[in-house]
């Protein structure tokens, strides 16, 4: 084969041709877009995140209890008129403590996709697509993060910094991009040997413009799906870090800490204690699943029939 | 092939060291020490255990040898543990983690990519859903919850396996399965997204057109184009899950590995820290590494050593 | 496209059939042996005298020397036997010594040990192996981590500290093989009952220094103690037989004692529960309440107490009627009925319920309560005097420490809003990581905290000394020099009556005060299956199963 020399394609009409390849990408947003408004169950899916979101902020006006309100000789007691969703082992109101905990847990789960989208997705992209020893160095990277012992990382931030949400971000910042990194690497590894990511390169289009026009759209399946697979995830690791004491003071509710501690209703049987809290965290997850499926479904032309 | 291995294999004893090192500095940075107790011991005994383990001596003496521990995989005896090594918990240790985890990561990729499959192939089917269901059940139940509910229908109701503790395969099913939900569940829908992607791709498609089908086809052309997201999240998972996890061994009581990794922190068992860090550093480089080995096998364009031009 | 589908589906389910059969198959196997082991696990424990029980963990060490916790003091306690031992009332009787002697001034013990006390491996036990394990103890190269249980000896302390280096300088000689003689620094009136204590058991000498690793594994251990280890799987089993050499054999039934060791408080229950263990002190806190008021769980006092420590150093709990606002606007009863759960007694005194005064129990002696519990008229008066006199309108932000726990972290939330409720304050809630938390209570770090403290050895002044001025472990600085007085007559008197009315009198002086507020005792609960009798607990000694028994 010929080796491919530049001044082959020294043309004016360069420009053109980066208009050409540029103008699908624009009609392509709109018609990912009109084809998720068709896509009922991704529209249920967003509907569901809307009114989780509303009843986080109005939820707890509803009832006349403050999320940690206690009445000791009302604990325990199953859904009924006045708790609508019952109370918990200190008599405090469920309803109230679940809309409460919807805004920490709803903040967290948000903060995680958009950390593994900004953090992971790029870190992962730029190591695969530069290669050599770019890519070496920025994945061994990835390596000691994910090898470091995490609890003693934890305890360190527990003693440097205060307790609160930024707290946690932090410690969510450090690792939990990792999995989205390595995933994108992978995928841009196979994507970037691909002959229109070669046309593309040939023609002359630079580094970011290969990488966001054409590589990230194309790993655009596993990066949905992992980043809504990375919600669960942090609502958990919400729950750990601040019984560990890095988070959120008691006696404030997340998601997280209501169904760790609803664990023991299991044994003792109050278990609407575990199923609202497991309920919500579910839902959300179904939310953000088939928004997400419908995301991909909707970026992926070649299904459009 | 074999440059790219050299290539790794020195670039793993640098992240392996720079992972003892943070390690190391972590480990002091922390409050604490292995002898930091409500209870009231008397001065000179703390010092007589400070003395007795080494922990009087200056810091770089003592990151001489833990560095050399670490070289050696000679880590001393651990300081909680006092009758045993840290090689000897770590020896007593993997074999039931990495027995556990086994199963595990076998069960979770079976039966993740089979549900995957289906849910794609059937896209947008009521298997489609099913499978997604099972995911998200999977990934918004945290495994501690599973365990339990799994200890009181099985072996508490129907009583086919033991609540917990070790000895027979029967003793492992539990821990096994529970600890297979999540990896599966992100199996599934990883599976499904690559296999709808690599389904929708104009060779395939043109494959199909002209009758190409069959077991081969789906496992040589589709499966295998779809395996990349998969093989990458399988290397750490496996890494992790091979060296056990403190949560389910602690509720099944399985004399596993994985409390170690917790223990050693909480009780400041220096030696154990070290050596469970740089026994976990150790697989997860070489799991690291397959996954990159893996990738070639799949898709041979893939060149790892090649930078851009 | 539609035949490739259909050959996938097809595939998968053949996959699934395929997999659905060896399950079943594998399933109804299992069945099968299950039922089989249920069905021996029965007959079992009808014909043979075996018991299950949970040691948690794994035991760090089972040499007396280097033993630090409960459980491996529970697991040698079987093994080992001291000079003296305990029986089901908790009385003094012989152990290894047969009969022993006081000097009249109290310092000096002579034990007469039996001639029939032998090791497992056949040698006798003799007093030269006691004066070796016990100066092993104190060794400071061994570091021991309770050697302190051996201060009380002459000599003791010093050894230890490297500042004495004569081991025959300590005050524990052998006389001849069977005559150990003991002198103390000073009387001390319990020290007859901690030579049962698991830190004091002997180990063979010979074996010791043979083989310095000898305790480490089931076929090289040697114990003079009612049973011996058969099977020893580290961080799995550990499986006693009796010892064929022991002088008490026929008391000891059982055929065998297992321990296993699973360190989570629902999978113990679920274990009890399936017959997989036969005896549980470990039961998930949520249920202990209503296990204890079913009558199926039992309990017994544990010489523990949980208290609110107060920064003496901090302007605010300097002042006598802040602390006593805080101390008196909880209510300890509903605390302990409905937030801790775990069958603790609320505490309106320091000293726990089962500890000795040197002269009786204690809490007989001193009164069951120091204080009205919920008492919250008063504390708002106390607050308001106390804000005067401190000059403030209303109290600055407090903040409570404690560390990571599950009771811990309800039991402050629950604290939080009492004092909210009752005085109107706002207090914050800031959990720690345990070693984190000590060493921040250790540097004085800290406005007001949850702690705990447990007794050593059985005798009150134990717990009482942390709290006079300059002592080390007053991480609360309390300075109470009335305090101090009452606790150094009470060392000084030799007339026991005597010293235990000034311990009781220290007591009132310090709870007076509010110097710590007392929140609960806590308390053993746990399950024993009907068919077993014959365990013995104790307050502090380690638990006995020698004389237990199947029915």
């Amino acid at each position: 084969m010929q080796p491919v020399r530049d001044e082959l394609f020294v043309f004016k009409k360069k420009n053109k041709e980066e208009d050409l390849l540029s103008k699908p990408s624009v009609s392509f947003w709109k018609d990912a877009l009109g084809r998720l408004k068709h896509n009922k169950l991704a529209m249920t899916g967003l509907g569901i995140i809307i009114c989780l979101i509303t009843m986080s902020i109005i939820g707890p006006l509803l009832v006349p209890y403050s999320y940690s309100d206690q009445s000791l000789l009302n604990a325990n007691l199953p859904p009924s008129t006045n708790n609508w969703f019952g109370t918990d082992d200190l008599g405090r109101d469920i309803f109230s403590r679940t809309w409460v905990g919807a805004r920490i847990s709803l903040f967290i789960g948000i903060t995680a996709v958009i950390l593994d989208l900004i953090i992971g997705v790029i870190w992962g992209a730029i190591a695969a697509y530069k290669g050599g020893r770019t890519d070496e160095i920025m994945m061994r990277i990835v390596d000691i993060l994910y090898g470091l012992p995490h609890l003693l990382v934890t305890i360190l931030l527990m003693v440097v910094l205060k307790p609160g949400l930024l707290t946690i971000i932090i410690a969510m910042a450090a690792t939990g991009w990792i999995g989205m990194a390595r995933l994108v690497r992978g995928e841009i590894l196979r994507l970037k040997e691909s002959e229109f990511v070669l046309a593309s390169q040939v023609l002359g289009g630079s580094f970011f413009r290969v990488l966001f026009k054409h590589l990230i759209p194309n790993a655009m399946g596993p990066i949905i799906v992992s980043m809504t697979l990375s919600v669960p995830g942090a609502i958990f690791a919400e729950a750990t870090l601040s019984f560990l004491g890095l988070g959120v003071p008691v006696p404030l509710a997340s998601w997280g800490t209501m169904t760790s501690e609803g664990l023991v209703t299991l044994l003792t049987g109050e278990t609407w204690r575990l199923f609202f809290p497991a309920l919500f965290i579910s839902l959300t997850m179904f939310s953000f699943n088939v928004l997400g499926d419908g995301l991909r479904d909707a970026l992926d032309p070649k299904l459009k029939k | 092939m074999r440059q790219f291995l050299v290539r790794r294999i020195i670039s793993v004893f640098v992240t392996l060291f720079v992972i003892i090192s943070l390690t190391f500095l972590l480990m002091y940075a922390i409050p604490g020490d292995p002898f930091t107790s409500e209870n009231r011991i008397p001065e000179q005994v703390v010092e007589n255990l400070k003395e007795h383990y080494g922990l009087n001596d200056p810091m770089l003496i003592q990151y001489i040898k833990y560095l050399k521990g670490a070289l050696l995989f000679d880590f001393g005896p651990s300081i909680k543990w006092d009758n045993q090594t840290v090689n000897e918990l770590i020896a007593s240790g993997f074999p039931v983690s990495a027995m556990i985890g086994l199963q595990a990561i076998l069960i979770a990729t079976f039966f993740g990519i089979l549900l995957g499959i289906f849910a794609a192939i059937r896209h947008n089917s009521a298997i489609d859903y099913f499978s997604m269901i099972i995911a998200i059940l999977g990934l918004s139940v945290p495994s501690f919850i599973f365990a339990t509910v799994l200890i009181n229908f099985f072996a508490i109701k129907l009583q086919w396996f033991p609540v917990a503790t070790w000895g027979t395969w029967k003793h492992s099913v539990l821990p096994s399965v529970a600890l297979a939900v999540t990896p599966m569940a992100y199996i599934a829908r990883l599976t499904r997204s690559s296999i709808l992607e690599v389904l929708s791709m104009d060779y395939i498609q043109t494959a199909m057109a002209k009758g190409v089908t069959g077991v081969r086809f789906v496992f040589r052309h589709v499966l295998r184009n779809a395996l990349i997201p998969v093989v990458t999240i399988l290397g750490p998972i496996t890494a992790t899950v091979l060296t056990g996890s403190f949560v389910i061994e602690q509720i099944f009581g399985v004399p596993g590995l994985g409390k170690y990794f917790v223990e050693g922190i909480t009780d400041r068992d220096y030696p154990l820290i070290l050596g469970t860090t740089v026994f976990y550093s150790a697989i997860l480089v070489f799991f690291i590494i397959l996954v990159d080995i893996a990738y070639v096998l799949i898709d041979p364009r893939i060149k790892l050593m090649k930078g851009r031009r | 496209m539609i035949k490739l589908r259909s050959r996938i589906v097809f595939l998968t389910f053949f996959f699934v059939i395929t997999l659905l059969i060896s399950a079943c198959s594998n399933n109804s196997q299992v069945n099968n042996q299950t039922d089989n082991e249920n069905k021996d696990a029965k007959t079992d424990s009808t014909k043979e005298q075996v018991i299950t029980v949970n040691a948690l963990s794994e035991p760090p060490s089972l040499e007396p020397a280097l033993i630090d916790n409960q459980v491996a003091g529970d697991i040698s306690n079987q093994l080992f036997e001291g000079l003296v031992r305990l029986d089901k009332e908790g009385k003094i009787v012989p152990g290894v010594a047969e009969r022993w002697e006081t000097s009249d001034d109290g310092t000096i013990y002579t034990f007469y040990l039996n001639k029939d006390a032998k090791w497992s491996n056949g040698d006798p036990v003799t007093a030269q192996d006691f004066v070796y394990s016990w100066e092993k103890v104190l060794r400071p190269e061994v570091a021991s981590p309770l050697g302190s249980n051996l201060f009380f000896i002459k000599n003791g302390a010093a050894y230890n500290e490297g500042s004495l280096k004569d081991p025959a300088e300590l005050g524990v000689k052998a006389v001849d093989e069977y005559t150990l003689e003991v002198t103390l620094e000073k009387p001390t009136s319990f020290f007859l009952g901690l030579t049962a204590f698991f830190t004091l058991l002997p180990i063979n000498e010979e074996v010791d220094k043979a083989n310095s690793k000898w305790a480490s594994e089931a076929d090289t251990f040697v114990s003079n103690g009612p049973f011996t280890i058969e099977s020893w799987k580290h961080g799995q089993e550990i499986v006693m037989v009796p010892n064929e050499n022991y002088w008490g054999k026929d008391v000891v039934k059982l055929d065998k004692l297992k321990w296993v060791m699973v360190n989570e408080q629902n999978t113990e229950y679920a274990m009890y529960q399936s017959n997989e263990l036969d005896f549980s002190t470990n039961l998930p806190n949520s249920i202990r309440n209503k296990l204890i008021s079913s009558g199926e769980a039992y309990t017994a006092p544990s010489a523990s107490l949980a208290y609110l420590r107060f920064n003496h150093k901090n302007d605010v709990f300097a002042n006598e009627k802040i602390r006593q606002a805080l101390g008196l606007a909880l209510d300890r009863n509903l605390l302990v009925e409905k937030v801790t759960q775990g069958g603790e007694i609320p505490a309106l005194g320091l000293i726990p319920i089962g500890l000795s005064s040197g002269a009786g129990e204690f809490r007989d002696l001193a009164g069951e309560s120091l204080f009205k519990d919920n008492d919250v008229e008063t504390a708002k008066q106390k607050l308001q005097e106390g804000l005067d006199e401190l000059g403030l309108s209303s109290l600055p932000k407090i903040n409570l420490l404690f560390y990571t726990d599950d009771t811990y972290n309800k039991l402050s939330q629950a604290m939080q809003e009492m004092w909210k409720k009752n005085l109107g304050i706002e207090v914050e809630l800031q959990t720690m990581e345990r070693k984190v938390f000590v060493q921040n209570i250790q540097a004085g770090d800290y406005q007001l905290a949850i702690y705990s403290t447990g007794a050593d050895y059985d005798d009150a002044s134990n717990l009482m000394g942390q709290f006079m001025t300059g002592d080390v472990y007053n991480y609360s600085n309390i300075s109470i020099p009335e305090y101090d007085q009452l606790m150094k007559k009470a060392e000084a008197e030799l007339n026991l009556e005597e010293r235990a009315q000034y311990l009781v009198d220290a007591e009132i002086v310090l709870i007076d005060q509010m110097a710590i507020s007392p929140l609960y005792y806590r308390t053993k609960v746990y399950l024993q299956k009907d068919n077993i009798d014959g365990i013995f607990q104790y307050t502090i000694q380690a638990i006995d199963f020698r004389e237990a028994y199947v029915k």
